[in-house]
């Protein structure tokens, strides 16, 4: 049986995320922080140092952290996607978004309507909800974007196999009537969705684990999706339930 | 000296009072520019010494010169004159005695006498407006002597950003419609030499090149010649050290700039240019813009003069009709997400808040619900 077709009860928990998943999640996501800040770092470097260059490698550190750093995400990325037809149904959503189907389509605009506060309540999903699915689609595309505008920059700088590779991206860059400048420039408007991206990210995973009617952050920690059993007793459900007692006694 | 039926390179240049020992230096200093090894200098020598002499004709289109002026100021004497007989120009509008009829003969005639063996320099490009009628020369367009001339070359030369990448006269709105040289010539190899001015030295080693191998050197995809342009001015850069160390011109003439520090905050362009700067230099190895304290403008790189300030390394981007810098942007776009998530972070708490008062509202009077029925119950 699908993974996401599963209707668990309250209090009870489906296992969605598996390792490889989880573990990706949280590299990437350390990854990124220390690209902003870093990359931040680069564009703006701080106050400048006295002294003799021999010794003191600072800017430097910061760019090869930023290198390293871009490094991991490309590979892990990359290991993410080849995850994808290996893990289960949940580890595919985020490469396809199946928006021909109608359910997928109905349940997208119910998320809108919940974060709208028109609906009074969440739909349950075991993966992610139509609405996050594609965002983390479109992030998921912003990321393998930088990796390959990272790449074009980093590779200019390189006649290695792999740098020869990614030399394509800059000639992109001059083929479309720029240069090298327009790649850096490209990397960094993708950091400004990556950044958007971000800061929505955490903000809807917190007001889901707190107003939805399923887990969140511990389900990136333990793989785990449980129903809540306290959130699912709505009012309206309380009400019906004693509605419904009242008939009986009648 | 042997009698031989033609001239070679070095004929003309012992005939010029070039030293054999200035001839040799050159050589050498060609091999490792060229990135050649040491015992290939003297291949060099022995080309230039024994085949026939590269002709060189050198037209001008839309530019202003630069190119020619550079070309013809190298400070030391000695220098000049390996360059400029190096590449033995047949032909060039500026540097020619001839004028008028005389020199539209000399221009055929160059032509004619050298057919499928010269190379052919361009400086400037060709304005396709209007019929090509912003630059006329001897009453036609320009564009008829740039086919007229290339019809017949072994090569064509780019000669500098105009003709390489367009240019100052190509940048927007680009009311001419200036248009670089590889993209009306396609008959035949052009090899890009960009730069605003371009090297000298890349000339007479092309020039070298050429008639030592035979063949035209290796380019990059951009149809660059890879042996001057293969390389970052950064990754050149006699400051580099001090980017390494985080050590910055902080503004101009501050203690840094004193000191000789990295000009990256200043707006240095070098970390995205393909240039030989920093290893060739200018005026006879004197120094180059970085190195006099100034930073790179990137005047060797595609649309230099659209990418926003020099002063500044982060480009200008239309934003709603008007032109912002990506920082503000990014700014922008992060300060009305963290408003949005702020209200809707603000309404969820009220919304949450009202939705738990009605529950509990809900479940105080199920309970007086259920204990009434209870008590109905015990009654009966």
């Amino acid at each position: 049986m699908n993974i996401l077709d599963i209707k668990p009860k309250p209090g009870q928990g489906v296992y969605v995320y598996e390792f490889p998943v989880r573990a990706w999640h949280w590299t990437i996501a350390a990854c990124i922080f220390t690209l902003f800040v870093s990359g931040f770092c680069i564009a703006h470097p701080p106050q400048s140092l006295t002294g003799d260059p021999t010794r003191i490698f600072h800017f430097g550190h910061i760019i090869m952290t930023h290198y390293i750093a871009g490094m991991i995400l490309a590979i892990a990325m990359l290991c993410r996607l080849v995850w994808a037809f290996f893990g289960n149904a949940v580890s595919r959503q985020i490469f396809i978004v199946p928006f021909w189907r109608k359910s997928w389509r109905d349940g997208f605009v119910g998320d809108i309507k919940w974060y709208l506060f028109i609906n009074k309540k969440p739909d349950i999903n075991m993966g992610h909800n139509p609405l996050a699915q594609a965002a983390m689609f479109l992030a998921v595309l912003c990321m393998f974007y930088m990796c390959f505008t990272g790449l074009g920059v980093y590779s200019a700088k390189g006649y290695s196999a792999l740098s020869r590779s990614f030399h394509f991206m800059e000639n992109l860059a001059y083929n479309l009537g720029g240069n090298g400048i327009d790649l850096v420039l490209w990397h960094r408007m993708g950091m400004i969705f990556l950044v958007a991206f971000v800061m929505i990210h955490v903000y809807m995973v917190i007001r889901e684990e707190i107003m939805g009617r399923t887990t969140m952050i511990s389900t990136m920690t333990n793989g785990v999706r449980m129903v809540k059993a306290t959130l699912m007793q709505d009012w309206r459900d309380v009400r019906a339930e004693a509605e419904g007692r009242e008939g009986q006694a009648k | 000296m042997a009698k031989r039926a033609f001239e070679t390179h070095y004929d003309r240049l012992r005939n010029n009072g070039v030293s054999r020992r200035d001839f040799l230096k050159f050589c050498s200093m060609t091999a490792a520019w060229l990135g050649l090894a040491p015992a290939l200098a003297t291949n060099i020598a022995h080309a230039l010494e024994t085949k026939p002499r590269l002709p060189v004709i050198w037209i001008e289109g839309l530019s202003c010169t630069c190119c020619t002026e550079s070309f013809i100021r190298s400070s030391h004497p000695l220098a000049k004159d390996i360059i400029l007989n190096m590449i033995s120009l047949d032909y060039n509008d500026t540097l020619m005695a001839a004028a008028g009829f005389q020199a539209q003969d000399a221009f055929e005639n160059a032509v004619l006498a050298n057919a499928g063996n010269y190379i052919l320099a361009v400086e400037g490009n060709a304005p396709f407006g209007n019929d090509g009628m912003y630059c006329i020369d001897g009453g036609r367009p320009w564009l008829r002597r740039l086919e007229a001339g290339a019809k017949h070359a072994k090569a064509v030369v780019a000669w500098g950003t105009c003709a390489s990448w367009g240019c100052i006269q190509a940048a927007r709105p680009n009311p001419t419609d200036a248009t670089p040289i590889a993209h009306i010539i396609h008959d035949k190899p052009v090899i890009k030499i960009p730069g605003c001015p371009p090297i000298p030295e890349v000339m007479s080693a092309l020039v070298s090149y050429v008639v030592t191998f035979d063949r035209l050197p290796n380019v990059d995809a951009q149809g660059r010649f890879a042996a001057f342009y293969g390389q970052h001015v950064h990754d050149q850069c006699v400051r580099r050290a001090h980017f390494d160390a985080g050590e910055f011109v902080e503004e101009w003439d501050d203690d840094g700039a004193k000191k000789g520090y990295c000009l990256y905050k200043m707006g240095c362009k070098g970390p995205t240019t393909y240039n030989a700067c920093p290893n060739t230099r200018w005026n006879d190895g004197v120094s180059y813009p970085i190195e006099s304290g100034h930073p790179c403008l990137g005047c060797s790189e595609q649309d230099f003069f659209d990418q926003g300030s020099f002063y500044s390394r982060i480009k200008d981007i239309p934003t709603l009709g008007t032109m912002a810098t990506a920082e503000a942007v990014a700014a922008g776009v992060a300060g009305t997400v963290a408003v949005g998530v702020a209200i809707h972070a603000a309404t969820s708490c009220a919304f949450h808040l009202h939705e738990k008062k009605l529950k509990e509202q809900a479940v105080e009077e199920a309970k007086i619900e259920a204990g009434v029925q209870e008590e109905n119950r015990k009654d009966k």
